[in-house]
C-alpha cells in the first residue's frame, strides 16, 4: 500500500526535500524508507527531517495567554504550507535490481513521493550497504534515522529477531573503530528488539 | 551603507529633546482637553453647530452623535458564533523603467467563523492590469493614485462580495477593512470622470451590504486625526475667536490628538459615537452612509473604528461591531486577526514580484519582443535576478 | 495425486545439490601468516570458539583448488578493535552479545599446514597423493573441518599396505591408517611412560605387519606378552598373535617351565651353549657386569687361549678348584699373561651364567638355524623370556646374541642376492624392549643395534625398538628412528628425545604433553604423511574379527551354518 507523502520542492543528488500539506497518522514517518519514480527508475530515501517553519506571527500567537481554536487550524492549515519532509537518499532502482548507491541523477521538482513499506521495505533492506550512505552524515541524527528505519523493516518481518541481528552485525563491522557509537546504536535495536 | 550615523547624532539628540518638550506640553493640555470633553458632555446641539459653522467645516470638526460624551461603553457579548470577514489588498506599482508597463493588483480576503473551531476560509485574487484603458486612461499613463483608488475599490468589491456569499440566515456577519471606511479620492490626480465613477462603485458596495443587512466597520490602527480635539477647542473660544484660528497647529492644542484624548478608555471600552468630519462625508451623507467613529481600547493601544450611519444607528449592530473588533483585537497583540491574515494575503513579497516579472519576460521572449526592447535598468535587474537564480 | 506432481517437477528443476562439500563445516577464512609460522584464521561466527581443539584437522580451500591439510596448532580469542578488551560491550544483554560475537570479537586459530592434496584429476593414480606444502593458501581462503574423505585421503584407506592404528581425535568415523611398507622400511619407536599402553600399540603394530605379510618379525618377548594370550590391565586376558595367526607365528621361549604353567604353546626351547657364545655377546653387558675394560681385553685374551670351549673352561675352573693339575689357566697366571684379580673377577661375574639354564655347556641344535629356517618360511618368532625376563642380563644376553647372528646372516644373505640374483631375504624386524639398554650412548656405536639402526634398510632388518625412555637412546641412533609411535610422554627429556630431527616440533610438542595416559598416542615419521594424535585403536575382538581371527562361539556358527549349506545347495562359506 503506497500513500502518497507530498511533492518534490528542492531535489540533489544526496538529498531532497518534499513538500506536503498536513501531518497525517502514517506520514511523513521519522526513519521511514519512500520512493521517487524518475523516468523508468525509482530513487529511495529516507525520511530524516520533518520541518515546520517557524514566522514571526507564529511566534507572537505562540505567547498569547489565550489561543483561539481558529488561530491554530488557520495557522496550521492555511499558513504553514508547505510542511518540509527531508529525505536522504539511499538507493535506487534499475531495472529490477536495487542499488545501495547514489543516483546518477536525482528526482526533480514536483515528482511525487511515496511511502515504501511491506515486500517494497523488506525488499530494499535486504542488503545493508546502504548504511554507510546513512551513517556518513554526521550533519544528521543519523544513528537515529538508522535505528528507527531498521525498525519497521525488522517489523515488516516475520524473523525481525533476527534481521535485527543481522543487522547489528554488520554495523559491528563498520563501526569497529568507534565502539561508543556502536554501542550506542546496537541499544537502540536492542530496545526494540 | 550611505546613512553616516556620526553625522545625525547631533540632530537625534536635538530630536529626543524637542520630543520630550512635546510630550512636557501634551501632557499639559490633555488635563484642559478632557475637562472640555466634560464640560461638553452633553451639550450635543451645541457642538454641531459648531462643527457645521464655517471654522468647523475648515477645521475638518467632528460631529457629535447623541451619546453622551465623556462616557466609556462597554462591549456587549459577542454572540457565540459570528463570520468575521475581512479583506486587504497590495498592488505592484506601474514603473517606467521595469521591464514593461503594466501594474497589478492583489486582494486577499478571509472568512472567520468565530466559534466554529474550524479553519478560516483564505482567498486571493490578483489583477494583472495592461490593456491600454487600464495604463492610459484618458490618454495619460496611469499614476500611483489611481493604482491606490483602483486598489481601495477592489477590497470593497472583495469584501463585499465574500460577505454577501455568506448565507444571511447564519451567524450573523461583519465585514472588517483595513482602514478608514471613508475614503477621500484626489482629484486632481486622477483622469476625468474618474473620481466619480470609482466613488460610485464603492458607495454602491456599501449599498448593498447594507440591503445584505450585514455590519460593516473600518478599522484604522493608530490614527492620528484630531477631529474631536479640533471640536472641542473651537466650541470653547468665543465666536469671533474661532473666526482667527486656521489650523489647530497654531494653537496650544497642537500635536494633541483625539487618541491621547480618549486614552482614559479601558481595554474593550469605546468612546462616544461621532461623524466624520471631513468634506468627503458628504458624498456618504447623500447616499446614507455618513461615516462615524468611535475609538476603540484594543488591549493594548486606541483604534479608531468607522462604521455608515445606518450601523451606527442600530444599536445591535452598533454592538456587533463593537465586540466583533475588540474580541479580534484581544487574542492578536491589540489588532484584528483577521487584518493581519488579510494583508499577509494580499501582500506581494519582493520574490514573489521577481517571480512574476520573470515570467512576463519569458511570455514576451515568447512572442518575439527582443531584449532590446527592455530598458537598460531593467536589464541591470534582470541580470541582476538571474545570477540569484542560478 | 496433482499435489504430488507438482511437487516432483517443482524439485527436478532445481539446481543439482552443490556436492557434499556444502555439507562440511565451514570454520572460518585464513587472515594471515606464513610457511614457516603458521596460518591465522578468523573463525567465522558460527563457529563455536569452545569447540575447537589442538590437534585436530582442518582443510583450506586454497585459491587452486589445492586443498591444505592442516592441524589446529592454537586457539585464541581476538577483537577487531584492541579497546574492546578494555571496556567490554554488556554481554548480560542476549541481542548485544549475539551482535558482538563474531563480528566485533571472534575467534582465531592458529593452523599449521602440513600437506597439500591437489585436486584429484582421476587419470594420474598420483594425482591424490598428498605431498608436503611448500606454499601457503591465498588470504581470505576458505577453512573447514577435514572430512573423514580428506583424512582418509592423507592417511589412507585400509588397503593391503596400510593398516588401520586409530582414530584421529573427536573423529570415530574416520581411521588413521599407517603404511606398513614404509615402518618396516627403516627402524621404528614405540615411546611413553609405563601405564600407557606401548605394549597394546606394539601388538598392534606387530599383528598389521603379520597380517598384511609385510616383513617377518623376531620379537624377544621379555615379559611374555606377544605369543599366548596374557592378561591386560583390565584382567581380561587379551589374545597373543599366535593365538590370532595360527600357523604364522612360532613362539619359542628360553623357559619352558613358565610357558607351560601360561598354557602357551611353545614350538622349539631355545638352549644356547657355553661354546656359541664370543666375548663380543659378553660385551654387551659390559655395564650390567661391571666389567672394567682390562677384565674385556682378558674375555678376548682367553677365547683365544681357551679356545671355544672358554667359558666352559672359565667356570668350571671356578667350580672345582685344584682338581687335576695345573691348568690352562694357571699356566697364563704363571705366564703372567693374566692378572690374578682379574682373572677372579671374570670368574666371578660370569657365574652368573650358570644360573641361566637355557645356557648348555654344549648344544647340538642350531638356534639360529632354526629361527633363520622359520624366518625363511615367512614364520614369525617370537621369543618367550620366562623368568628370564626380569632378569636384564638374560634378556640382553640372548637378545645380542641372536640378532648379531642372524644379522649376519642377512648380510650375507643380501650380498649373496645382489651377486647371484638369488632372492633377497624377507625383510625382517626385530622387536626389543628396554632399549635403551642396548642402545646407551655408551654402547650404541658398537653393537649390533646401533649398526641395524644406522644401516637403514641395507640388509633388510629393520628394529622396532619399545622403550619408556627414549632420552637413554643415542642421539644419532634416534634420528634414524623413522617412524615413531609415542603415547604420553613427561619428562621433558623423553619428549626432547622423541622429536630428534623432526622440524616443527614445537607444537607437536604441546600435543604430546596433553595426550591422555590411555589410548591416546602421536604418530610422527616415515609411516604416515603427517604426524597425526589418534584415539588408538582398541586390541580386541575387532581387531581379531579383521585379522582373519574367529572366535569359539563365532566358529561353532560358522561350522553348523557351513553344515547346512554344504546340505542345502547354496555355496561353502569356508572358515577363512
Amino acid at each position: 500500500m503506497e500513500i502518497q507523502v507530498g511533492r518534490i520542492i528542492r531535489s540533489s543528488t544526496t538529498r531532497f526535500a518534499v513538500g506536503c500539506r498536513v501531518l497525517r497518522p502514517e506520514v511523513p514517518v521519522f526513519g521511514s524508507l519512500v520512493k521517487v519514480p524518475v523516468l523508468d527508475d525509482e530513487v529511495y530515501g529516507l525520511i530524516y527531517d520533518v520541518c515546520m517553519e517557524d514566522d514571526p506571527y507564529v511566534r507572537q500567537i505562540a505567547v498569547q495567554e489565550e489561543v483561539r481554536a481558529e488561530h491554530i487550524e488557520d495557522q496550521r492549515r492555511n499558513r504553514q504550507v508547505p510542511i518540509e519532509v527531508g529525505v536522504l537518499v539511499v538507493g535506487y532502482r534499475r531495472g529490477g535490481t536495487i542499488v545501495h548507491r547514489l543516483p546518477p541523477q536525482p528526482p526533480t521538482s514536483l515528482d511525487v513521493l511515496y511511502t515504501c513499506t511491506g515486500e517494497g521495505l523488506v525488499e530494499f533492506t535486504r542488503r545493508f550497504d546502504y548504511f554507510r550512505l546513512v551513517l556518513d552524515n554526521r550533519d544528521l541524527p543519523a544513528d537515529e534515522l538508522l535505528a528507527a528505519n531498521l525498525r519497521y523493516a525488522a517489523e515488516a518481518r516475520s524473523d525481525g529477531q533476527a534481521f535485527l541481528v543481522d543487522a547489528g552485525r554488520e554495523l559491528a563491522r563498520l563501526l569497529n573503530m568507534d565502539l561508543v557509537r556502536l554501542d550506542g546504536l546496537l541499544r537502540r535495536l536492542r530496545d526494540w528488539a | 551603507m550611505t546613512l553616516e550615523l556620526n553625522k545625525v547624532t547631533p540632530q537625534i539628540d536635538h530630536m529626543g529633546h524637542v520630543l520630550a518638550g512635546r510630550a512636557a506640553h501634551q501632557g499639559k493640555v490633555l488635563p484642559a482637553a478632557r475637562a472640555l470633553l466634560a464640560a461638553f458632555a452633553d451639550r450635543q446641539a451645541e457642538l454641531c453647530l459648531v462643527a457645521e459653522s464655517e471654522p468647523g467645516q475648515r477645521l475638518r470638526c467632528a460631529s457629535p452623535g447623541d451619546e453622551r460624551l465623556d462616557v466609556a461603553y462597554a462591549p456587549p457579548a459577542l454572540p457565540a458564533e459570528v463570520t468575521i470577514v475581512a479583506a486587504d489588498g497590495s498592488q505592484i506599482y506601474p514603473d517606467r523603467h521595469g521591464i514593461a508597463f503594466y501594474y497589478a493588483i492583489n486582494t486577499g480576503s478571509i472568512v472567520f467563523r468565530h466559534g466554529s473551531g474550524q479553519a478560516p476560509e483564505v482567498r486571493t485574487e490578483p489583477r494583472l492590469c495592461y490593456a491600454d484603458d487600464e495604463l492610459y486612461p484618458g490618454g495619460a499613463p496611469v499614476s500611483g493614485d489611481l493604482v491606490s483608488a483602483e486598489r481601495t475599490l477592489a477590497e470593497m468589491r472583495a469584501l463585499a462580495q465574500v460577505t454577501l456569499a455568506e448565507p444571511p440566515a447564519g451567524p450573523p456577519r461583519v465585514a472588517l477593512g483595513d482602514g478608514p471606511l471613508l475614503i477621500w479620492l484626489q482629484r486632481a490626480n486622477l483622469p476625468q470622470g474618474r473620481q466619480e465613477r470609482i466613488l460610485a462603485d464603492y458607495l454602491d458596495c456599501l449599498d448593498r451590504l447594507r440591503l445584505g443587512r450585514a455590519t460593516v466597520s473600518g478599522f484604522v490602527s493608530r490614527p492620528h486625526s484630531a477631529e474631536v480635539i479640533a471640536l472641542l477647542y473651537l466650541a470653547q473660544l468665543k465666536l469671533a475667536a474661532r473666526q482667527q484660528v486656521k489650523s489647530l497647529a497654531e494653537t496650544d492644542y497642537r500635536g494633541l490628538t483625539d487618541r491621547a484624548l480618549f486614552g482614559y478608555l479601558s481595554p474593550g471600552e469605546r468612546s462616544a459615537l461621532f461623524v466624520r468630519g471631513t468634506a468627503a462625508n458628504l458624498d456618504f451623507r447623500d447616499r446614507g452612509h455618513t461615516i462615524h467613529f468611535f475609538y476603540l481600547n484594543t488591549g493594548s493601544d486606541l483604534a479608531r473604528v468607522e462604521v455608515p450611519e445606518w450601523v451606527a444607528r442600530d444599536p445591535d449592530r452598533l454592538g456587533l461591531a463593537h465586540a466583533a473588533v475588540y474580541d479580534q483585537c484581544r487574542c492578536n497583540n491589540g489588532y484584528p486577526y483577521v487584518l493581519t491574515r488579510a494583508d499577509e494575503l494580499a501582500v506581494i513579497l519582493g520574490e514573489e514580484r521577481e517571480a512574476l516579472e520573470g515570467m512576463i519576460m519569458q511570455a514576451m521572449a515568447r512572442h518575439g519582443l527582443s531584449l532590446p526592447e527592455l530598458s537598460r535598468k531593467a536589464q541591470q535587474k534582470q541580470a541582476a535576478r538571474w545570477r540569484r537564480r542560478r | 495425486m496433482q499435489d504430488h506432481s507438482e511437487l516432483d517437477e517443482f524439485f527436478a528443476h532445481r539446481p543439482p545439490a552443490p556436492e557434499a562439500v556444502a555439507e562440511v563445516r565451514r570454520l572460518g577464512i585464513v587472515v594471515s601468516g606464513s610457511l614457516s609460522k603458521g596460518l591465522g584464521v578468523k573463525l567465522d561466527r558460527g563457529a563455536v570458539v569452545e569447540g575447537m581443539a589442538v590437534g585436530r584437522y582442518v582443510v583450506v580451500h586454497g585459491q587452486t583448488g589445492r586443498r591444505f591439510f592442516s592441524i589446529i596448532t592454537d586457539v585464541a580469542l581476538d577483537a577487531t578493535n584492541p579497546a574492546l578488551e578494555k571496556t567490554p560491550p554488556d554481554t548480560s544483554d542476549p541481542f548485544l552479545s549475539q551482535v558482538y560475537q563474531g563480528t566485533a570479537t571472534f575467534g582465531r586459530l592458529e593452523v599449521s599446514p602440513m600437506l597439500v592434496l591437489d585436486p584429484s584429476t582421476g587419470s594420474e593414480p598420483e594425482a591424490g597423493e598428498p605431498k608436503p606444502v611448500k606454499t601457503v593458501p591465498a588470504h581470505f581462503s576458505p577453512v573447514y573441518e577435514a572430512t573423514e574423505e580428506d583424512v582418509n585421503r592423507v592417511f589412507g584407506a585400509g588397503d593391503e599396505r596400510h593398516f588401520y592404528v586409530g582414530n584421529p581425535l573427536d573423529m570415530e568415523n574416520v581411521r588413521v591408517h599407517l603404511n606398513l611398507e614404509r615402518l618396516v622400511e627403516r627402524s621404528s619407536g614405540v615411546f611413553g611412560k609405563s601405564g600407557t599402553g606401548k605394549t597394546f600399540l606394539t601388538r598392534t603394530l606387530l599383528a598389521g605387519i603379520v597380517k598384511q605379510d609385510t616383513a617377518v618379525n623376531l620379537v624377544f618377548d621379555m615379559h611374555n606378552e606377544y605369543g599366548w594370550e596374557s592378561q591386560a590391565e583390565g584382567r581380561h586376558r587379551v589374545k597373543g598373535l599366535r593365538q590370532l595367526f595360527p600357523g604364522k607365528v612360532s613362539v619359542m621361549t628360553l623357559d619352558p617351565e613358565s610357558s607351560r604353567r601360561r598354557g602357551s604353546k611353545v614350538d622349539f626351547e631355545v638352549h644356547i651353549g657355553y661354546d656359541q657364545i664370543e666375548p663380543e655377546d659378553v660385551d654387551m653387558l659390559s655395564n650390567l657386569m661391571s666389567l672394567t675394560d682390562v677384565q674385556i681385553n682378558a674375555l678376548y685374551f682367553l677365547r683365544r687361549r681357551l679356545g671355544k670351549a672358554w667359558i666352559e673352561k672359565l667356570l668350571a675352573e671356578g667350580e672345582a678348584g685344584e682338581e687335576g693339575g695345573p691348568s690352562e689357566l694357571d699356566m697364563l697366571l704363571e705366564d703372567g699373561q693374566l692378572h690374578g684379580g682379574t682373572l677372579g673377577a671374570i670368574q666371578r661375574k660370569l657365574g652368573l651364567f650358570r644360573r641361566f639354564d637355557f645356557l648348555r655347556p654344549r648344544v647340538h641344535e642350531d638356534v639360529v638355524g632354526k629361527i633363520m629356517d622359520y624366518l625363511d618360511r615367512g614364520l614369525h618368532v617370537i621369543l618367550e623370556f620366562g623368568r628370564y625376563g626380569s632378569t636384564l642380563e638374560a634378556y640382553i644376553l640372548v637378545a645380542n646374541y641372536l640378532t648379531r647372528r642372524i644379522h649376519g646372516r642377512y648380510v650375507q644373505r643380501m650380498e649373496a642376492a645382489l651377486g647371484s640374483r638369488t632372492d633377497e631375504p624377507k625383510p625382517l624386524v626385530i622387536t626389543i624392549e628396554e632399549a635403551h639398554k642396548f642402545l646407551d650412548p655408551a654402547i650404541a656405536r658398537q653393537t649390533i643395534f646401533g649398526t641395524i639402526a644406522r644401516e637403514l634398510r641395507k640388509y633388510n632388518v629393520t628394529l622396532l625398538i619399545v622403550d619408556q625412555r627414549p632420552s637413554g637412546i643415542d642421539e644419532e641412533v634416534m634420528s634414524q628412528i623413522g617412524t615413531r609411535v609415542t603415547a604420553l610422554l613427561d619428562n621433558e627429556a623423553d619428549i626432547r628425545a622423541v622429536f630428534t630431527g623432526v622440524s616443527g616440533a614445537g607444537e607437536l610438542r604441546q600435543v604430546l604433553a596433553r595426550l591422555d595416559t590411555q589410548q591416546q598416542a602421536l604418530i610422527l615419521g616415515h609411516a604416515v604423511p603427517m604426524p597425526v594424535v589418534v584415539q588408538t585403536r582398541t586390541y580386541g575382538p575387532e581387531l581379531y574379527a579383521e585379522v582373519g581371527h574367529v572366535e569359539g562361539e563365532a566358529l561353532q556358527d560358522r561350522l553348523t551354518r557351513n553344515v547346512n549349506l554344504l546340505q542345502g545347495d547354496q555355496e561353502f562359506e569356508g572358515f577363512e
